[in-house]
């Protein structure tokens, strides 16, 4: 029986070629493609798959989140997070969502098949780069960095709202009341010190929630 | 024709006045020069007449020299470092007062606007750069990632023939890719605004010993105060700058990059390599690097010589 993948990226070709490729290999078949973090989660919950590919820097909601997302209403499904080519500084936080393998994408054409099936057989996979950039940072910096003081709600909160959106299409993407959508707003600002919506602009862009 | 200088046509026309004078009132009182005895009143008139002149010469070279002055310094003024109290005040009459207020104000008001021209060109450029390094990563890197992942595909259906080319075909899109991912970086320093100065500059300078293979140290001294965007920007420029110069044309082994936040900001950058002689060094992206500096409220200095190896110095008054 083949694995079941779903691919998540915001970028067409990316997601067409990856797909071109896993689709090589008579073991794995796509059988889902989502061009944003909400969607990936529908998906996900659509069509349960095996596994999940999520492409860190997606909008709406990243990668991570969805990661997060799909892992906490499907946790048998694996999640192999694919970054930004030079993008190593999401490792920690892909792992700590429950993602099981990290791949930059300029490995991707000779990593990612491996990765899959190591993913897929419930192994754990790093490229080289990533184990490299572990490394480095853990000899860098003896902390495991930063707190992150916002539950995963409120982080899907602000990344929504660093993109814009208003309070009412945030509660419906995120299928939530106006006022529960509010109060997370005012909370993430309470914890945050922070006083309005360009700091929290600036706050999701040093977390990585959004491209600057 | 060449205009003559104020000095010599207040003299002339002086010179004209006096002599007429006198003429009109020796007429007037009816002296006879003929007589011999005469002559030497004519004596002592002609010599009166030279000692006015004398005499006014002098003084007027007094009152004329803060014009003098300030013309002077009208010409060699160099806006890129001008202070205003290097324009003296003069000790004159009310109108080269008057000028001379009016030329610092014209100093004073030319030089914000370059200031002002200069952020704005700076922050144009940094905006462009930024954009050109984000289309270069999201746009053409994508692509390749995908020709890469297309390659890929093809090479495991290939026939045995066509996998080397395939094979070569792929590695040249890796490479490009890391080629535009190096260049993305050095266009958009995100990492400034995603880790602060400290991080950003760690990062850059272990890029560059990876690359080059030069041994650089790196030390921070004091708490890093609050700066700017455009200091901390400025920091970074003039490290990259200078660390280019360095890989490009110094030929040193060693490198030391000095921060210190104690007192003023001072980032110290000191090679071991050939140096150049400094009146020269205009081909080194140092003039942009001092203009940069000067706009965000620093100063650069460079030592260097031939065979003395290179020091960049930028200090930030707070």
């Amino acid at each position: 029986m083949s694995m079941r993948i779903l691919v998540a990226d915001d970028h067409g070709i990316v997601r067409a070629g990856i797909k071109l490729l896993l689709e090589n290999q008579s073991d794995l078949s796509v059988v889902a493609e989502a061009a944003d973090g909400i969607e990936a989660i529908e998906q996900a919950l659509a069509s349960h798959p095996d596994l999940c590919i999520l492409d860190v820097g997606m909008p709406r909601m990243t990668g991570l989140q969805a990661a997060r997302g799909i892992r906490a209403h499907l946790p048998d499904v694996r999640v192999l997070m694919l970054s930004m080519h030079d993008d190593e500084r999401y490792l920690f936080e892909a792992l700590k969502a429950g993602a099981s393998g990290y791949v930059l994408k300029r490995e991707a054409d000779h990593a990612l098949v491996g990765a899959v099936r190591a993913v897929g057989r419930g192994e754990a996979f790093l490229t080289n780069a990533a184990e490299r950039s572990i490394i480095r940072e853990w000899m860098a910096d003896d902390s495991t960095g930063p707190a992150i003081p916002l539950t995963p709600r409120e982080e899907e909160v602000v990344k929504l709202i660093a993109e814009a959106h208003t309070n009412a299409q945030i509660a419906e993407l995120l299928h939530l009341s106006e006022k529960t959508v509010e109060s997370h707003r005012a909370n993430v600002l309470r914890k945050l010190g922070m006083r309005d919506r360009v700091e929290l602009v600036r706050y999701a862009i040093r977390r990585g929630l959004v491209e600057p | 024709m060449k205009s003559r200088s104020l000095l010599v046509q207040v003299l002339t026309v002086n010179l004209l006045l006096v002599a007429g004078t006198v003429l009109v009132a020796t007429v007037a009182v009816d002296v006879h020069f003929g007589a011999l005895a005469k002559r030497r009143e004519v004596l002592v008139l002609v010599l009166a007449v030279v000692a006015t002149l004398l005499g006014n010469w002098l003084l007027l070279r007094r009152r004329f020299a803060p014009l003098d002055r300030m013309i002077s310094t009208m010409e060699t003024v160099d806006l890129a470092s001008v202070h205003q109290d290097a324009i003296e005040p003069p000790v004159a009459s009310a109108e080269v007062e008057r000028l001379h207020g009016a030329f610092r104000r014209m100093i004073a008001r030319l030089e914000t606007e370059r200031r002002e021209a200069g952020r704005a060109v700076i922050r144009a450029q940094e905006r462009e750069r930024r954009r050109i390094a984000q289309d270069l990563h999201d746009e053409v890197n994508q692509a390749l990632t995908a020709v890469s992942l297309r390659l890929q595909a093809s090479i495991e259906h290939a026939p045995p023939e066509l996998r080397g080319e395939l094979t070569e075909t792929k590695r040249l899109s890796a490479q490009a890719m890391e080629e535009l991912l190096v260049l993305a970086r050095q266009l958009r320093p995100s990492v400034l605004d995603d880790h602060g100065l400290l991080p950003a500059l760690q990062s850059q300078i272990r890029d560059f010993s990876d690359q080059t293979g030069i041994r650089t140290t790196f030390n921070s001294r004091g708490t890093v105060p609050k700066l700017s965007p455009e200091q901390q920007l400025v920091i970074y420029r003039v490290m990259q700058e200078s660390l280019s110069n360095i890989a490009q044309h110094s030929g040193a082994h060693k490198v030391d990059v000095e921060l210190s936040f104690i007192g003023r900001t001072i980032l110290r950058i000191s090679d071991d390599g050939h140096g150049f002689a400094t009146s020269r060094n205009g081909g080194l992206g140092l003039s942009g690097m001092r203009e940069r500096a000067l706009l965000a409220g620093g100063q650069l200095s460079i030592w260097s010589g031939e065979k003395q190896g290179t020091r960049v110095e930028l200090a930030i008054s707070r």
